[in-house]
This record gives structure tokens, C-alpha cells and sequence, in this order.
């Protein structure tokens, strides 16, 4: 060929040239033919036999015998692909690089692909189901199996060689099956080779392999239509009609269709397996010669037009090449490289794409781009569009991102650039890149979410503490306070958190302790405790404190809390001023009574001596007319004395007389009476003075017996042993008022209690006091029920009582404790037997230690 | 025994000088009344086992047996005697305790007047009943039965969250027995009252809910009509009667008088004017059954059929009782002459010719009590040609 063209003027030349030639070929065809003999082929074809039998057939034969012995193989048959691949998945890959094996893959028991090797077209094939093809079922019959199959990734032949894997428990079944696929590129280059035609025929007799291109997928055998069927639906020819090839091999003979000068078959080493090996077809050398002549003179006579399509032709395979470059360009690239036509056609993905839409390019090409990857409800769908690039396009391309769904399902993000490209100002399409996305965009909305999480509960957490009652504050180890809530800017009165940050703690606190470290005195402060709020205007409220140490940023910090509790000591300081109007409110009823009385008969009395004082002046009348007439010296008729005498008879002078004296003292007695009632009631009440004041017990005793008469004289006998030598002491007096009232109400209550209300018994209460050098001790002791012993520990529990619902209101012990323990620096203590009577012992300090500054205060509060 | 004999009344204290100084201010008295004194509850009880006593006065605290106990057990030995306490002081709790036995409660200091004419009407309103059988009717009676809708409603609405002062009012002034004991507590000096109180609410108010609530559930003074006492005295129609009563004689007041106060009083006075009633079937239910009965067949006026089975009538008790317990003298009048209102020998329109003719115009409304209006006594007070008026103000009953 080569000198046809290039002697392009020497026709003739090179027409004598090509007619030698001819000549030659006719002389001497019937030499080659008969050169390869038969048995030179016999020869040549075992010589193939012996290649391909050793070559590959045995070794990957072997290698899924021995892959389906390996443990890691076993066990991942055994979990269904739940243990962990990567010990199998090792062995794969070696055993992959190891061998000429285009791919090795297991399958599970349902013919699911578990573990797969890498494919060279990057498609993973886990998951895909090829329970349909023979090699699977024959491996399931528990026999090794090779089966021929075009692949359905990449189109290419491949004989695949099944084993069965058995789980080491169940034998009876296999767990999965091993399958290396020999691809038959090596096969094809050594038929290649060959000078004569020859075949690899499957055992249905479907030509597997050929250097005879039309031979391939042709049948050699006399196939039924039954099993036609079946091998269709195996898949393993792909779509391959199956047609009869101009060859038929039967058991008993064979022959070519035309004639064949030579045939050879051999078998291979898997069962079933052959190959064919014919001579060139054996045509007359006159048909030969002529057909010689005809070819020159066409050739000769077309001999210009055969220059322009050998240059096209030419010109084709050099685009095919490049094209192919091309796409083994695209194919090396890491990224989505993929062209769209301007109906949206997908018409060409490199291998990357493919791998990432979830395909192989066969599958893919064709599809319409945003049928097929864009979910529905996207807003993204014609970012593709011509319009849509041309009028983003920039710089050579645009660039945006899409949503896009892969045939897998699975949702991505997408980067592209893409442009337009163009034939001749025609628009033919668009090629575009693109990089996954996805992964960074999560990345980025996670990093976005976290961080506004954090900041969302940062918010809260500060919204808590501003809107919690008490007021927190945090301090550093200098002593500074580093942060406070709300509700402490709104105790202190300051408007700005910054004008507080950065102070001493101590300017808000004066009570805390001054220390180099606060975090010293953590130990000693844990507990919680009253102190004082300096708020901004220098004014004072009390709180309740309580600290903790806290790490915080790899920083000790104090935190302390407190709240305003102004409310409740004031609460508190009502609730005794409560307590002293019930005590006086219950006396009131006492003292009416005992003021009532004297008042009755003290008025009875005086009616009495004004009924008295008419009976005087009739008489004194009687008498001074008596008188007049003795003067007069008139005579004192009967008649008149018997009116005089009447009138003394009627007047009851006797009696009067004799009444008039008790009448006046018991009516002075019951003057004075309630003359001392109402002193010791104003006494009780308002002893003269509200703050420390110097006051003798004894007074306040014998005050507080002459209230409570009305309360104590119906139940007990009261004994009063004073010591008469008792020294003032500084005191509160109205509050030790209350104290013994409370002590004598209770004394009378456990008397009542334990002789019965209104029975007419009485018990006693014994007041004694006496003194030595530091205290003076008051006893009160009843006869009452006592104390129950499981009681004892509350009696001075605010609102503890045994007392019926209505008779007490549980204060009274508390707060004489408050008042003995705290106002006075005494001690409050007490005795009790059961069913014989309760003695208080209560002693009071003859000084106080303070200037009763304290005291005072607390007074006033 | 007899209505000339001197009084007796004993008076106990545990304050001898008081009991003294009792002794010389009512020696004026000494002619009227026999006074003895004893300084405690068992005292007076040996005092009245000797002798026989019309009224016993006692204070209330006292060691040993307070007022109270002596006064039940008076009320129980010598159900006869009156029964008064004067006290320097009680708690509600004491007052409440003491309704039961307590005709009326004096408060010390307790001047000679209010001492001496309490004691005197007191006495008058024995003289005026004096008869033997007809006392034991009143001073009997423990409890005072009430209608059961009523108490129930009453105990219910106390124990409920809604009970307000006007709820219990308006439940009590439906009740005969409760509006009369809520008048008799009210009169108690130891709420410290005047005796101006016109009205149910009124009362309540000044007692206060817890004491009614004591009195109610507690003191055990009310009883429920037993199903036989509602079917055979017709206790629902008394009631009936005794409301519509109260409400024609709070009308007529407003019509003739125009008098807010009068109008109050008239309407309670109407409403426990049948009272008596209720004393008898109580404690005499036979004698009153007598009485039922020959009302059907004799066609004599009721209170003389009364008069002749009992000795005494239903007004005559229920006015010695309202009047033992203090109540003001035009209600105790209404009560006790609402059938003879010509005993009263009133000169003008009032409480008793109200009560008397809302009482008449009821019964004249709703049969089978006869024609009782007394159109003499309305002559005399010359306002018989106004009935019609009246009977038309008041035949619509609302």
C-alpha cells in the first residue's frame, strides 16, 4: 500500500509492478496454503493449548479455590459482610495485583456482591446482585465453576471463575462464593498472533475469544432454542444474538460452510472448554488471479478517489486517537468532567463522573442531565442551560453549585464551572468540571449550627442567671470581681456592669473577709451566712450568702450568691411583734375578766352607798327635825317618834351599818385591784423604756404573774421565790416580759394538760430567782405532763407545737430563745419528766460584752 | 305554786366580794326577791337541792365547775329555772358552749338598771306563761329541730369555699330555728350589742362565720325534723307559712309605716311567730296531734282549742322563750299576740297588729287555718278599710 501512494505519477510503474505481483501471489498461493498443513496447526494448537492452560486458566482456577479457603473470607461469607472487611479486603487487593485477574469480588449467599477488589474503571460493585449468572448458581451447587460473561461495567469478556465458600460451621451450604474474573485481553493478543484462525469455544459452544472478529459470539455448535434462551437470560454474551458462525462442530464431525482446508480442535483444561484452529479458506487459483486482475484495474481506475478516503480514513483514526487520548485525559482527572448537548443531554462523563453519578458511561450517556440528577423540588435546575451559563459566564466560564442526586441515591453538592463550547459559532454543548462540595458545605453548616448552639446556650445560660432572684458574682483570685448578673447591678443600684467589674468584692461586701486570696477563705465561708450588700449610694441591705469554688477557663474563680432578704427580716421582726399582740391579745380576755369583776362590785358597792346615802338623809332629816323641836322646846308627839322609828326600821340601819365598812374596803381593795392590773398591763406592754436599760427581774416577774392572773389562777397555785438581794442587770425589759409570759403559758398549758381542763384540780408553778457573779437564773417550774422526749429537740423550733389547732401558734419558745440567746447573750435551758413537770432554767449575763450597739439595732429594726 | 310568792334567785361567783357587793345594790330589791349567794358551781347545786329557785345567775369562769357546766346541769335537774349568766369575760368558744343552757348572757360590769329589769322580765314572762305543763314544754327542749334542706344546706355551704357572710344569711332567715337561736346568740352582751339588730345578715355579720360555724356543726344545738315529724305536722307548710308571713309583714310595715327598721323587725317577728310550734311537736308532739285534730272538728279558734288541750298556746311559749333569750320586747309582743292582738292593748299600728294581720292574711291566702284577722282590733286602730289594700299588696306572693 505504502508504495501505492507514494509514486503517485508512475501509474503505469507501478501498474507493471502490482501485475508481477499478482503473478507471484498466484503462483505461489497454493504454497502457503498448503504450508500450514494440518498437521502443523494440530502442532501449533497444542502449543497454544499448553499456554493457556498453564498460563491462566490453572492459576486463577486455583486462586478461587485458595481465596475460598481463607479465614478472612470465610468469616466475612459467614456475616453476611458484618465482620470487618478489612483483613478480606487486603487479601483481595494483593490477590488482585498479584495475579493477571481483571477483578475478584465475593458474593454473599444471595448472590450479593460483599467485597469487591478495585475495578480499573473505579465502579464500585458492592452491592450489585449477579445471582442470575450461571457461575453463581453452579458455585451454590457447591462445584468450582468458569463461566464465560461480558461484564456489565465495562463490556469486556471475561471468564469468571467461582468457588464456593463454606462457613467452617455449615457445610452443607455455601456461605458466599469467591469469583476472579480473567479478562481475556492476554488471550486475545496470542490468538492475535496467530497466522491461522483460531477460537476459544465455551462449552455452549459460543465463540468466546477469536482472532477472527466475525467470529466472536458466534455459535459452533447446534444449539436449541431452549438453551439459546437460557444463555439470554444469563446475561453472560450481553445482548449477543448468538448466531451460527459458518463453523459447525459436532461430536462426530465438523465442517466449515464453504469448506475448510484444515480444522483442528484441543480441549482445555476446564471441562467443556475447546479451541478451534482452521486454515485459511482454500479458494481456486483462478478466482484467486482474477480477482487479483479485477482489484488492479479497480484499483487503478480509482486509484484518486482511493487517495482521498485512505486520507480520511487516516484523518478518522488520528481523531480516534486523540479522541481516545482525550479520554484517557478526562479519565486520569480527580474531578467530574462531563458535557451536556444543548437538549440537556449527557454526552460524555469521565470516569470519575461515572463513578460519582453511580454508572458506567454506557448507562450514563444519554441521559437527560436534569431528569436524571436533579431532585424535584430543586431550584437549581437549569443552572445548564445555555442562558443560564451565557449570561453567568465570565472569564471563559461560570460558575455555580448544584444539588444533584446520583443514580445511588445519595444527595451531593456540586461545584462547577462550566462554558459553553462551540463548533463554527454553533453552540453545541456544554462541558463542565466540577468537585464535590458536599462534605465541606456539612462541614461548614455543622461548624455554623455548633457555633450558634454554643452561642444560644451561652444566651441562655446568661438570661438564667439575669433573671434568677439572687444575685451572683464572680471573683478572681485578686480579690477583683470578674463578672455579676442583672439581679446584682439591680441590689447594688448600679446602672453599668462595668462600673463593678474590676472592684474589689470587699466595696460591695464589706463583711468578706479581707484576704490576699479569696479562694483562702473559701474553706472557711462555704457555709451560708447573713451579710450586708453595700449598694452604690453607701446604703446597706442584709442578704443571705452562700460561695462556691469553681473552675472556669483553666481559672479558679468564686462564685457567690446571694439574695435580698430585707423582706424577711422584716417578716421576721413583724412576726415577733405578732406574736407579742396574740400573747397580749390572749391576755386582754384575762385582764377584762379580771378587771371586770372589781368593777362590778365596786360599782355594786357605791350603788349600794348611794341607796345608803337617801336612808342617811331621811334619817338625818328625822333627826334635825327632832333637834328643832327639842329646841324649841315643843313636845315630840308619839305620832312623830313612831314615824322616826319606822324610818329607822325601814332603813335597815343595822345592816347598813354594819355593811358600810366592807362595802368601802372591798371597794378600795377592788380599786386597787384594777389600779395594779392596769399598771402591770402598761408595765408588761411598755416598760418606759425600748432599748438596753438597767431593770431588775424580779419586777418583770412579779408584772408578768399579775397579767397572767386570770390565766394561771383557775389551774395552778403560782409561788413566787424571789431573791431579794437580785441586781439589776442591762436587759431588754418588755422582751423578758414575754418571756415569762410565754413560760407561764406554757407551765399553765402542761398543768391543764395533765390534770384535765375545768376539773377543779389545780397544779403549781414555782418562779424562783437567785444570782452569782456572772448571771442571774430564773426557774420556772411546773407540775405539768412534761416534756415527751421525742419532742424535746423542737421545742424551740419556730411553729412547732403540741398545742390544739388554735391555741398556739408555736412562737413562743422560739422567740424567747431569740430573745434570751441573741438580744441578751443568755442561755435558755430546760428539765423535764414525764408526768411530773418541766422546769426552764433561763440565765441572763449580769454585763454585756458590746455597747449594746448591736442590741440597740436590732431593737429598732 | 303561786304568782305572788317571792322570786328566788341564786347567784353564784367564785368572787365573794362580788357576791357581796351583788347583795347590798339589790338589797332595794330584797322585798321583791329572795337573793341567795354561793361561791361555786357545787355550792349552788346543794343551794338548789334545798331550795327551790327561779333563777340562778353565775359567772362563767370559775375553778372547778365553770358557768356552763352548772348551768346544764341546772337546765337538766330544774329544767324550770331560769337561767343567766353574767361574766366578766368569755371566749367565743365559752359563749357558743353556753347557747344551749343559756337563756341570756349578761356582761360585767353590768349596771343595777339592765340587772334588775332583765331579772324583772324575766320573771314577768314566767308569771305571764306560769303554768305547769306548758313550762316543761320549753324548758325541755335540748335541741330545736330545724327543717333538713336547710341545716344540710347550711353545713354544706359553711364547708364550701364560696360561704360569705350574705350566702349564710340568706339560708339561716329561711329557718324558724336558726334565725331564732342566731337572734338569741346576737343578744349575747358578750358581743358587746346593742339590741338594734334588725336583720339576719346583720347577725351573721356580727357573730362572724366561724362562730356560726361552731354553732351549727359543733354546739349541737340543731337537730333535722325527723321524715315522720315533715309528713305529719306538715312542718314544710308551718315553714311556708311562717316565710310568707315574715314577707307580708315587712310589705304591710313599708305600706302603713314607711319605717325601713319597723319593716325588719316585723319581718323577723313574722318569721319566728310560729316557733312555739315547734316547741311543741317536739317535746309534746302527742298533745299537739290532740290539738290538730280537733281543730278539723271543733270550730273553736285555734289558741282556745290550744288553751284547752295544753293549758298554754303556741304563741305564749315561743314568746316566753324568744323573750327568756332576750329578744326586744316588740318581737316577744308580736310573737305572743299574734292571734289575740287586742291583749296587747297597743293604741297604734306596730309590730304586734302587723304581725297579726300578715299572719291572718296568710292563713286567709292558704287553707285549712280559718278567717283569724280580728277586725275589732283593727277598728279600734281604725285601719279595717285599708285591708283590701293590703290583701291586694300581698296576694301576690313574690
Amino acid at each position: 500500500m505504502s508504495s501505492v501512494v507514494t509514486s503517485h505519477c508512475n501509474v503505469k510503474t507501478y501498474a507493471l509492478v502490482l501485475l508481477a505481483l499478482l503473478i507471484l501471489i498466484c503462483i505461489s498461493g497454493d504454497k502457503i496454503t498448503r504450508n500450514i498443513s494440518q498437521r502443523e496447526l494440530n502442532t501449533q494448537l497444542a502449543e497454544l493449548l499448553g499456554t493457556i492452560n498453564s498460563d491462566f486458566l490453572l492459576n486463577n482456577a486455583r486462586l478461587a479455590s485458595t481465596l475460598s479457603n481463607d479465614v478472612s473470607i470465610t468469616d466475612l461469607c459467614r456475616s453476611n459482610g458484618h465482620t470487618d472487611k478489612i483483613a478480606a479486603s487486603n487479601l483481595l487487593k494483593g490477590a488482585a495485583e498479584g495475579s493477571d485477574a481483571g477483578i475478584i469480588f465475593v458474593m454473599d449467599s444471595e448472590g450479593t456482591v460483599i467485597l469487591s477488589s478495585a475495578h480499573r474503571s473505579g465502579i464500585d460493585i458492592t452491592g450489585r446482585n449477579f445471582s442470575y449468572r450461571p457461575y453463581y448458581k453452579r458455585a451454590m451447587e457447591g462445584r468450582s465453576a468458569v463461566y464465560p460473561a461480558v461484564s456489565v461495567i465495562d463490556d469486556l469478556r471475561g471468564l469468571f471463575f467461582a468457588h464456593p465458600v463454606y462457613s467452617p460451621r455449615d457445610s452443607a451450604r455455601p456461605a458466599g462464593v469467591v469469583v476472579v474474573k480473567q479478562s481475556l485481553q492476554h488471550l486475545d493478543r496470542k490468538l492475535n498472533k496467530l497466522n491461522f484462525k483460531s477460537a476459544l469455544i465455551s462449552p455452549d459452544g459460543v465463540v468466546f475469544a477469536s482472532n477472527a472478529v466475525d467470529m466472536l459470539y458466534k455459535t459452533v455448535y447446534n444449539i436449541s432454542e431452549k438453551r439459546r434462551h437460557q444463555l439470554k437470560q444469563s446475561h453472560q454474551f450481553a445482548d449477543f444474538p448468538l448466531e451460527p458462525s459458518g463453523i459447525i462442530i459436532d461430536k462426530e464431525t465438523m465442517k466449515i460452510k464453504g469448506g475448510a482446508q484444515c480444522l483442528s480442535t484441543g480441549s482445555l483444561n476446564l471441562p467443556g472448554w475447546s479451541i478451534i484452529a482452521c486454515s485459511s479458506y482454500n479458494y481456486p487459483f483462478m478466482y484467486v488471479s482474477l480477482a487479483c486482475l479485477i482489484t488492479i484495474l479497480a484499483t487503478l481506475w480509482s486509484f484518486n478517489w482511493h487517495s482521498s478516503i485512505i486520507k480520511r480514513r487516516l484523518a478518522e483514526a488520528a481523531e480516534l486517537k486523540a479522541r481516545k487520548q482525550a479520554q484517557q485525559f478526562l479519565d486520569t482527572a480527580a474531578t467530574i468532567l462531563l458535557a451536556i448537548d444543548p437538549q440537556g443531554k449527557l454526552i460524555l462523563v469521565n470516569r470519575y463522573g461515572c463513578k460519582f453519578l453511580g454508572g458506567i458511561p454506557k448507562e450514563l450517556i444519554g441521559l437527560n442531565w436534569n431528569e436524571k440528577f436533579i431532585p424535584k423540588d430543586s431550584s437549581s435546575n437549569d443552572c445548564f442551560s445555555i442562558e443560564n451559563i451565557q449570561k453567568k459566564e465570565s472569564g471563559g466560564f461560570s460558575s455555580f453549585s448544584q444539588e444533584i442526586i446520583t443514580l445511588k441515591g445519595e444527595k451531593k453538592l456540586i461545584s462547577w464551572h462550566a462554558s459553553i463550547v462551540k463548533e463554527e459559532e454553533e453552540i453545541v454543548g456544554v462541558i463542565a468540571s466540577g468537585i464535590d462540595i458536599s462534605e465541606k458545605r456539612r462541614n461548614a453548616m455543622e461548624l455554623e449550627k455548633a457555633k450558634s448552639n454554643l452561642e444560644k446556650s451561652n444566651k441562655n445560660l446568661e438570661a438564667i442567671l439575669n433573671k434568677t432572684p439572687f444575685g451572683v458574682m464572680t471573683v478572681g483570685k485578686d480579690n477583683l470581681i470578674k463578672w455579676v448578673n442583672n439581679t446584682t447591678l439591680e441590689m447594688t443600684g448600679v446602672q453599668d456592669i462595668n462600673e463593678i467589674i474590676g472592684k474589689f468584692h470587699t466595696d460591695f461586701l464589706p463583711m468578706e473577709p479581707q484576704s490576699p486570696c479569696p479562694l483562702l477563705n473559701y474553706v472557711h465561708n462555704a457555709s451560708t451566712r447573713e451579710q450586708v450588700l453595700r449598694k452604690s449610694d453607701g446604703s446597706e441591705i442584709p442578704i443571705l450568702k452562700t460561695e462556691t469554688a469553681l473552675s472556669l477557663h483553666d481559672e479558679n474563680v468564686i462564685v457567690k450568691t446571694f439574695i435580698d432578704i430585707t423582706e424577711e427580716k422584716h417578716l421576721a421582726s413583724e412576726l415577733q411583734q405578732s406574736h407579742k399582740m396574740e400573747a397580749v391579745g390572749q391576755l386582754a380576755a384575762g385582764i377584762a375578766h379580771e378587771i371586770n369583776t372589781p368593777v362590778q362590785f365596786v360599782g355594786d358597792n357605791i350603788k349600794f352607798l348611794q341607796g345608803c346615802g337617801k336612808d342617811f338623809k331621811l334619817l338625818y332629816e328625822n333627826h334635825l327635825e327632832l333637834l328643832e323641836r327639842a329646841d324649841d322646846g315643843k313636845l315630840v308627839e308619839q305620832s312623830h317618834i313612831d314615824r322616826f322609828r319606822d324610818d329607822l326600821k325601814n332603813s335597815d340601819m343595822e345592816y347598813i351599818i354594819n355593811e358600810i365598812p366592807p362595802a368601802i374596803e372591798q371597794s378600795i381593795d377592788g380599786v386597787k385591784r384594777i389600779a395594779q392590773i392596769v399598771r402591770a398591763m402598761k408595765e408588761f406592754s411598755h416598760p418606759g423604756v425600748s432599748g438596753i436599760s438597767s431593770a431588775n427581774i424580779n419586777n418583770a416577774i412579779e408584772t408578768t404573774v399579775t397579767v397572767t392572773r386570770n390565766e394561771w389562777k383557775y389551774a395552778a397555785e403560782m409561788e413566787l421565790d424571789l431573791d431579794p438581794d437580785m441586781p439589776s442587770i442591762p436587759c431588754l425589759p418588755g422582751e423578758l416580759n414575754q418571756v415569762i409570759l410565754n413560760m407561764i403559758i406554757n407551765a399553765r398549758d402542761a398543768i391543764s394538760e395533765m390534770v384535765g381542763k375545768n376539773s377543779g384540780q389545780k397544779g403549781s408553778i414555782r418562779i424562783s430567782t437567785y444570782h452569782d457573779d456572772e448571771f442571774v437564773t430564773i426557774k420556772i417550774k411546773d407540775s405539768g405532763a412534761g416534756i415527751p422526749v421525742e419532742v424535746q429537740q423542737r421545742i424551740f423550733d419556730p411553729f412547732f407545737t403540741t398545742k390544739e389547732v388554735g391555741r398556739g401558734s408555736g412562737q413562743g419558745l422560739s422567740i424567747s430563745r431569740n430573745i434570751i440567746v441573741v438580744k441578751h447573750n443568755g442561755k435558755i435551758s430546760f428539765e423535764s419528766e414525764q408526768g411530773k413537770g418541766t422546769t426552764f432554767i433561763i440565765k441572763l449575763p449580769r454585763t454585756r460584752k458590746d455597747d449594746g450597739d448591736e442590741a440597740n439595732n436590732i431593737l429598732q429594726e | 305554786m303561786d304568782k305572788t310568792r317571792k322570786k328566788k334567785i341564786l347567784f353564784v361567783d367564785d368572787e365573794n366580794n362580788l357576791l357581796q357587793g351583788l347583795e347590798r345594790m339589790l338589797r332595794s330589791k330584797a322585798e321583791l326577791w329572795d337573793m341567795d349567794f354561793a361561791a361555786s358551781g357545787p355550792e349552788a347545786l346543794m343551794k338548789l337541792e334545798s331550795n327551790a329557785f327561779d333563777m340562778v345567775v353565775s359567772d362563767m369562769q370559775m375553778p372547778g365547775m365553770d358557768g356552763v357546766q352548772l348551768l346544764n346541769k341546772v337546765k337538766h335537774l330544774y329544767p324550770h329555772v331560769i337561767r343567766f349568766i353574767l361574766s366578766g369575760h368569755a371566749d367565743r368558744e365559752m359563749i357558743i358552749r353556753s347557747v344551749g343552757p343559756t337563756h341570756q348572757f349578761l356582761a360585767k360590769p353590768c349596771d343595777y338598771e339592765i340587772l334588775t329589769e332583765a331579772i324583772s322580765k324575766a320573771f314577768g314572762l314566767q308569771d305571764f306563761l306560769y303554768n305547769g305543763s306548758a313550762t316543761s314544754v320549753v324548758n325541755d327542749a335540748s335541741t330545736l329541730p330545724t327543717l333538713p334542706e336547710l341545716y344540710q344546706k347550711l353545713r354544706q355551704l359553711l364547708c364550701s369555699p364560696d360561704c360569705t357572710m350574705r350566702s349564710i344569711a340568706r339560708v339561716i332567715a329561711q329557718d324558724i330555728s336558726m334565725t331564732a337561736q342566731i337572734l338569741h346568740l346576737v343578744n349575747s352582751a358578750f358581743f358587746g350589742m346593742p339590741r338594734n339588730i334588725d336583720t339576719i345578715e346583720q347577725a351573721v355579720s356580727l357573730i362572724g362565720v366561724e362562730a356560726i360555724n361552731s354553732l351549727i356543726l359543733t354546739a349541737g344545738i340543731f337537730k333535722e325534723f325527723t321524715e315522720e315529724q315533715m309528713q305529719e305536722f306538715h312542718i314544710k307548710s308551718i315553714y311556708d307559712h311562717s316565710i310568707l308571713t315574715g314577707i307580708y309583714a315587712s310589705k304591710i310595715t313599708m305600706k302603713l309605716l314607711n319605717d325601713r327598721k319597723t319593716a325588719d323587725e316585723t319581718m323577723l317577728a313574722g318569721m319566728i311567730h310560729d316557733i312555739g310550734k315547734l316547741f311543741f311537736i317536739e317535746n309534746k308532739p302527742e298533745l299537739w296531734k290532740q290539738v290538730l285534730s280537733s281543730y278539723e272538728t271543733d270550730n273553736r279558734p285555734f289558741h282556745e282549742l290550744e288553751n284547752k288541750i295544753l293549758g298554754t298556746t303556741h304563741a305564749e311559749v315561743g314568746a316566753y322563750i324568744l323573750g327568756l333569750w332576750g329578744l326586744s320586747s316588740n318581737i316577744v309582743e308580736a310573737v305572743a299576740f299574734h292571734h289575740e292582738p287586742q291583749k296587747a292593748q297597743c293604741t297604734k299600728v306596730d309590730t304586734v297588729a302587723i304581725v297579726h294581720i300578715a299572719n291572718a292574711l296568710e292563713h286567709q291566702f292558704s287553707p285549712p287555718f280559718k278567717n283569724k284577722m280580728d277586725y275589732d282590733f283593727l277598728d279600734a286602730l281604725d285601719i279595717t278599710e285599708r285591708l283590701p289594700e293590703l290583701e291586694e299588696l300581698c296576694e301576690f306572693r313574690s
